[in-house]
């Protein structure tokens, strides 16, 4: 006889499960696609896509797919899910392989285990045959495709009006071909889930509820954290962050190091005190910031909240919405459009019953809005001092509220983009690239630095100097990477008197060896060096006053 | 049934080959049978497990040229590896000649005679393949004067399941209309329509290259050599070893369960 969903949740997650998981349950099994499902972040989405999956294997019946592809919109999301994903699926079989495909650990470039976890990027890649890791086995992915459960989870953080075209047409593309596939996010606004789903009429929808239940409330300032190249911190201020596990959130990775140096150097604090994140930090130094933060902040070990002694700071940019679980105590952020501002709010007062407080500062005039449109931040203050002016118990953390307040907010694909896309999927599909290059996810180019010291090497010419101080590093050429958008570079190497890039890194297939050679401009998709003198390991990449998250 | 002289490996026996990709397909049909009945919409139909196990039957059928054993026979003698004539096209366009006799299912059918023309290129559309495989057998020396398929005399001993004999009719005018079938079916109908034919090409050609490969894992050319090689068909052939066995030993484990249950009731 076949489980209910109660009997499944508890042979597999070992609780029961809440209206939502039931009623996602009950759709998948009964082919109910696509399905579009909007729950709090940590309401238990992964569990209510996974459950009717995992049924499959207990009762030897695949009704729904043989292969669950698990979309995310960052390789810094896949790790964590994928262990959790990986605990429960052996706890139905040992025999249920989980994988992981992207960048970082490309274990499954096929796409061939019973779960992948990837990032959108790679997705596209295989189905477009652009991977460069299948070798002239270029069909398979797509093939894994066709035979899968596809979820993209977390849609809202694809951001921008490209991608959200990108995402268009392979949706499109899924339900024309009559694949399952499940959208899951927290902050959509009904606008994106219009234009998204505005040519398949018949997608269920499922909504979420808390399952939390605690209280942030809101100050909204009335000038910017950091406006003429100043830092605007009063002492009270500062002296709260003092006593109070702080999360400070600005928007440009500029201003995160400018307050960062600021608060260290005012209230006297070390590295085990402060902490910076943001997307210009090497591989390992990110890794290492992370574990910082974490220990900074009070966060969850073994199901238990664990709260760390002494001052606790992290500075970040943007790259704290997704993937850190920790709950500060007090949130500093400059605006920002009502899902991402949602998104942050969810890292302070985080677990059941706390209370925190969440302070809004506006950003400088000019370009101090990007890498944001203007109109969305303004639309997002206004909305807020309107809702706090009628009710100043206003709750962040209420989904209801939540599901309101980022509706304010049009996000939509653009129909032109969205129909070349599906030409161009095509297009790879006949003339079977084998590189990315004609075919992207993200409106900039990729491309790689790796921090490399290059007075360390050996020898009497700069030439071998360069050359061995490369193939010193060689072997953890990951680690010392940053990936970074195109703008980014060309921004470092457009200062005139100081360029900050000037080599290209060459793999030599012939010696085998990495080499390099003098750059004129830089191109997408290539591996460039930056010197160590230009950056810093609790800094990041000096002198990038750039805009790109 | 096995035969001692035709091969599809150098090691290999072509019946043996035929015969586990047949025993694979066991395994993994049942898993995938009701996506493959909803990508094709064809909820109602019973012969699919049929229509699949013919192009298991019939995937490789283009080795059994004289030319193809001619060649493997002397790479087996030389102990080298040596060129060898095309073979996919050849069980696309008898499969595709055997299906068009009736006009029912045809999407499955164009995507099963899709598949085995591009099991060991992966050329989607393009590519000699599709584009004239006719001139690449009249250039390879597969076909007679007369534009017959030249078949290995050992043929002539092999069970009619394995080697029917309209295959002696097989010519080059029946490669060139399973290429001109294939472009119409594969290009016809709106952007959407083209994406969906692919994906129900790609369905069927995954599940080919699960059953071909995974039945085929102990030929050397699928073992490591370097880390060099990692990507590409090494890493495919692990990646499918280990998704096929995981089925088996899933299955096995649901039979146990099965008669542990059968004997307590």
């Amino acid at each position: 006889m076949k489980d209910t969903e109660q009997e499944v949740f508890k042979k597999i997650f070992g609780f029961d499960p809440y209206p939502f998981q039931a009623e996602v349950f009950e759709k998948i099994s009964n082919q109910k696609y696509p399905l579009l499902i909007k729950a709090p972040t940590g309401s238990g989405k992964t569990e209510a896509v996974l459950a009717p999956f995992l049924s499959q294997f207990l009762e030897n019946k695949f009704y729904i797919a043989p292969r669950l592809i698990y979309v995310l919109p960052m390789r810094v999301m896949v790790n964590s899910i994928t262990q959790r994903i990986n605990e429960y699926a052996k706890r139905v079989s040992p025999y249920i392989s989980v994988k992981i495909q992207h960048g970082d650990i490309p274990d499954a470039p096929f796409f061939i285990a019973d779960i992948v976890v990837t990032t959108l990027d790679q997705f596209v890649y295989g189905f477009a045959r652009a991977s460069q890791q299948v070798g002239h086995h270029i069909d398979m992915p797509a093939g894994a495709i066709a035979s899968s459960l596809v979820v993209f989870d977390e849609a809202h953080m694809y951001r921008d009006e490209f991608t959200f075209s990108i995402m268009r047409a392979i949706m499109e593309i899924l339900y024309e071909s009559k694949i399952p596939f499940v959208i899951m996010t927290a902050t959509m606004p009904e606008s994106l889930e219009k234009s998204l789903f505005e040519n398949i009429k018949d997608y269920s929808k499922i909504i979420g509820e808390d399952v939390v239940s605690s209280k942030l409330q809101i100050k909204i300032c009335d000038e910017p954290l950091y406006a003429n190249n100043e830092v605007n911190i009063d002492d009270e201020l500062l002296g709260i962050m003092k006593k109070k596990k702080t999360l400070i959130v600005l928007n440009q990775v500029k201003r995160a190091q400018k307050i960062y140096e600021e608060i260290k150097k005012r209230l006297g604090l070390n590295e085990n005190q402060i902490v910076l994140l943001h997307s210009r930090f090497t591989k390992k130094d990110r890794e290492r910031h992370e574990n910082t933060a974490l220990s900074l902040i009070p966060h969850k070990e073994n199901g238990e909240v664990k709260i760390p002694e002494g001052v606790g700071i992290v500075v970040s940019t943007q790259v704290l919405e997704a993937g850190i679980d920790f709950s500060a105590e007090l949130l500093l952020t400059e605006i920002a459009p009502a899902d991402c501002l949602v998104q942050r709010a969810g890292r302070c007062a985080r677990y059941e019953g706390e209370e925190g407080e969440m302070i809004i500062f506006p950003v400088e005039d000019k370009e101090g809005y990007r890498p944001y449109e203007k109109e969305h931040l303004d639309k997002t203050i206004n909305w807020l001092r309107e809702r706090l002016d009628e009710n100043p118990k206003f709750n962040i953390k209420n989904f209801n509220e939540v599901l309101s307040f980022v509706d304010i907010l049009d996000y939509h694909a653009n129909d032109f983009e969205a129909k070349d896309t599906l030409i161009d999927l095509y297009e790879c599909v006949l003339y079977a690239d084998t590189k990315p290059q004609n075919i992207q996810v993200r409106n900039g180019k990729p491309v790689t630095l790796v921090v490399i010291d290059l007075s360390k090497g050996d020898g009497k010419k700069k030439e071998d100097i360069i050359r061995n101080s490369i193939r010193k590093i060689a072997a953890n050429l990951r680690e010392n990477s940053i990936d970074i958008d195109i703008g980014v570079a060309q921004q470092l190497q457009d200062n005139k008197d100081n360029k900050v890039l000037k080599y290209k890194l060459k793999y030599d297939h012939s010696s085998k060896n990495w080499d390099f050679e003098e750059i004129r401009e830089i191109q997408p998709f290539n591996i460039y060096i930056i010197e160590k003198s230009h950056y810093d390991e609790n800094l990041g990449v000096k002198n990038d006053t750039s805009y790109f998250i | 049934m096995t035969h001692p002289t035709l091969y599809s490996a150098p090691e290999e026996e072509y019946t043996k080959h035929v015969e586990e990709c047949l025993e694979k397909f066991d395994f993994i049909f049942p898993i995938w049978e009701h996506t493959i009945k909803r990508i094709f919409y064809l909820y109602t139909h019973n012969e699919i497990k049929f229509l699949l196990s013919q192009m298991l039957i019939f995937h490789d059928i283009g080795k059994l040229t004289a030319k193809w054993q001619e060649t493997i026979n002397r790479e087996r003698k030389e102990n080298k590896k040596i060129h060898k004539p095309f073979h996919a096209p050849i069980g696309a366009a008898y499969l595709y000649k055997k299906f068009t006799k009736e006009n029912e299912m045809d999407d499955l059918k164009n995507a099963i005679v899709f598949a085995v023309a591009i099991h060991h290129t992966d050329s989607g559309l393009l590519g000699d393949n599709i584009e004239r495989p006719d001139v690449q057998a009249i250039l390879e020396g597969i076909v007679d004067s007369d534009g017959r398929v030249k078949w290995a005399d050992e043929t002539e001993t092999l069970d009619e399941e394995f080697f029917p004999k309209e295959l002696k009719e097989l010519t080059i005018e029946d490669l060139k209309n399973m290429a001109r079938g294939l472009r119409i079916w594969a290009r016809s109908g709106g952007i959407l329509e083209q994406h969906k034919k692919r994906i129900q090409a790609a369905l069927i050609h995954h599940i080919l290259k699960l059953c071909d490969i995974s039945a085929a894992s102990e030929r050397k050319e699928y073992q490591k050599e370097d880390d060099e090689n990692y990507f590409g068909g090494w890493l495919m052939v692990e990646e499918i070893n280990g998704y096929v066995n995981n089925i088996q030993r899933r299955s096995y484990e649901n039979q146990n369960h099965n008669t542990h249950l059968d004997r307590r009731y």
